[in-house]
């Protein structure tokens, strides 16, 4: 029974290991970047990721405001090491994505505690038009434009 | 990946002393895995409480985690060299077990290599995710980011306008080992969390060989370790960074520390040691306070009723509950500052408490989900089956085997009940809550059900079985 398990164990472990192999690097990653829907974004990320400051809370607003897409966006920021992530929809109301999953509504960034969590705030803009930019930065941000839908904002007030 | 492990080695440096006081002072040696296995797992619980009362007076910065960390390194050393000195007159009680036939070389080399198959396929599971899936994303990971980037601002963490999936309301060993590591290395690396999940790992897997070996022989040993280890669920949340892990270890050491004081003569002092692993399995997780209420009831019962020794079991209580005290404060302080702020604003009333409680639909939603987790040989593999035959067909019914089969199963018994009361009360869609969390529960317990296996089974030689029939409380 003993010499069965040992058997058992290793010819378990070796399958699990032959199907791993060979490694793959943030595999998991890719396969969530494959799935969402504007992760042309992606390259902007990883280049906004070394621009980032090294200590501070980062905020992100985001266009979605429900559906899967909000959620897998808010874990590849994650695993992007982007976080502590905000994640802030710019339109919809508080939204229920599941037992446990809220967005938050826009009345409450921008009435009621505005930019509370950051000192640095990425804003993905929904277009890369001008024009529409200056509506989504709030009030008491600078923003610079990093790529051509992302702002990053530096608060200029208390 | 230097800068982690220079965290994790100094965090053991307390436990290190503790061990060789134990020796001299007591003349007990523990079985050396399962030094290391309490020193690692309840030396990072011991950083992270002192992180804590960093994080909440001064401030967690590098400057004031290394001051601290050096001082009780110097502690430490001093207390060390004193020991040192002292080291002629240390006996151990653990020379009989000492094995070297060639029988016993083998079991000990099967088991190191599927540990080191195992180790191998987390490693992979690692790479391929390196910053986890699920909850060390949402909750465990994004916490310490917080708490290291946040600086005073950490405590956003808990606003109520962060999404609910952060689960604010769980305490803080896992994240702040993580920050605690990340200040070590000076950037939020996924090394931090991966360091902390395989150092919790190792822990788990070495208090499992180590106190089965010293208790029911190298045989049995090797059976429950290739057991535990070759189960792909804890390869999978092991991969995954979940803190179930680290939980799992923490009552599993806790418990093992007991039974060697029952098995092994071991002395008072590892009821304290207990005692402050079972307040940091609190301190990980919610779970945490069920067992430490679970482990105290369970373990007066058992003194009182099987031994009858009311005096030393008043005294053995006392000693768990005060080892259990330091992180059981950090937890009160935690939850009565900011632990609250998942907590629900809809209180139900006491006649809807008993009608779900009683609800016999809940029940059968959750026993299903729990019986469909635990037949799956996709998440247990065969493991766990051929080492229930194997203890099977070596189980001696005798008082010795039948007191340390009794206690550890009782603690099961009574975690699986307050598990199932938790589903019944749950304020979540049901079936969606077994479903993402039944598996991690049972995960818990695994480890320990296996070592109270090998309890029952009569493994051991045969003159250490006699020596339990008369052992001390």
């Amino acid at each position: 029974m003993a010499g069965a398990l040992v058997v058992a164990a290793v010819l378990a472990l070796t399958r699990t290991i032959t199907a791993e192999w060979p490694p793959r690097i943030g595999q998991h990653h890719a396969w969530n970047l494959k799935g969402a829907d504007s992760w042309e974004m992606d390259g902007a990320y990883r280049r906004l990721r070394a621009s980032l400051p090294s200590r501070g809370v980062v905020s992100f607003l985001a266009p979605e405001a429900e559906g899967s897409g909000t959620s897998r966006k808010s874990l590849v920021f994650a695993q992007f090491a982007l976080a502590p992530i905000v994640l802030v929809p710019f339109d919809g109301e508080v939204t229920e994505e599941g037992p446990g999953l809220r967005t938050v509504a826009p009345s409450l960034l921008y009435s009621r505690r505005p930019q509370t969590f950051a000192e640095r705030l990425i804003v993905e803009l929904p277009s890369s038009d001008d024009r529409a930019a200056s509506q989504y930065v709030p009030d008491g941000f600078a923003c610079t434009r990093a790529e051509a839908r992302i702002l990053l904002c530096r608060r200029s007030t208390r | 990946m230097g800068g982690a492990l220079i965290a994790v080695a100094l965090s053991t440096a307390p436990w290190l002393v503790w061990t060789l006081w134990l020796q001299k002072r007591a003349s007990y040696r523990l079985p050396p895995l399962v030094a290391f296995s309490v020193s690692a797992a309840g030396g990072l619980g011991i950083a992270s409480c002192v992180s804590y009362l960093l994080l909440e007076t001064i401030g967690l910065t590098s400057r004031s985690l290394v001051v601290t960390d050096l001082v009780v390194a110097l502690l430490s050393v001093s207390a060390l060299w004193r020991l040192r000195l002292h080291r002629a007159r240390l006996t151990s009680t653990s020379a009989s077990t000492s094995s070297s036939n060639m029988r016993s070389r083998l079991w000990a080399g099967a088991t190191a290599l599927v540990i080191c198959l195992a180790a191998i396929a987390i490693v992979l599971a690692l790479v391929d995710t390196p910053y986890g899936v699920g909850d060390p994303v949402t909750n465990w990971t994004l916490k310490a980011r917080f708490i290291y980037r946040g600086g005073a601002g950490w405590t956003d963490l808990f606003s109520p306008e962060l999404p609910r999936w952060i689960l604010s309301d769980y305490p803080l060993l896992l994240p702040l080992s993580i920050a605690r590591v990340w200040h070590y290395v000076g950037d939020d690396t996924p090394a931090g969390p991966i360091v902390v999940q395989l150092v919790f790992w190792l822990a788990l897997v070495t208090c499992v060989w180590g106190t089965v070996w010293r208790l029911r022989g190298v045989k049995a040993a090797a059976v429950a370790t290739i057991a535990v280890v070759s189960m792909p669920i804890l390869v999978t949340y092991t991969g995954r960074q979940y803190a179930d892990v680290p939980f799992a270890c923490l009552i599993t050491a806790s418990l093992s520390v007991l039974l060697l004081r029952d098995g092994d003569r071991a002395p008072l002092a590892v009821v304290a040691a207990s005692g402050l692993l079972a307040g940091f399995a609190a301190w990980t997780k919610n779970e945490g306070l069920l067992f430490v209420l679970a482990l105290v009831a369970v373990r007066g019962g058992y003194l009182l009723v099987l031994r009858r020794r009311p005096g030393e079991a008043a005294r053995e209580i006392a000693v768990l509950v005060l080892g259990a005290a330091g992180p059981l404060l950090a937890v009160a302080h935690f939850k009565l500052n900011h632990g609250m702020a998942g907590a629900s604003d809809d209180p139900r009333r006491l006649t809807e408490v008993f009608h779900m409680l009683a609800d016999p639909a809940r029940l059968a939603v959750v026993m299903r989900g729990a019986w469909r987790v635990l037949l799956s040989p996709a998440l247990w593999g065969w493991g766990p089956l051929l080492a229930i035959g194997f203890f099977a067909s070596a189980i001696r019914i005798n008082r010795a085997t039948a007191r340390s089969f009794a206690f550890p199963a009782a603690v099961i018994l009574v975690m699986a009940l307050g598990y199932l009361t938790a589903y019944q009360l749950s304020p979540y869609d049901l079936a969606w809550h077994v479903r993402t969390s039944v598996d991690r529960l049972l995960l818990h317990l695994a480890p320990v059900a296996i070592l109270t296996l090998a309890m029952a089974s009569n493994a051991a030689p045969p003159e250490r079985l006699r020596d339990r029939d008369d052992c001390q409380v």
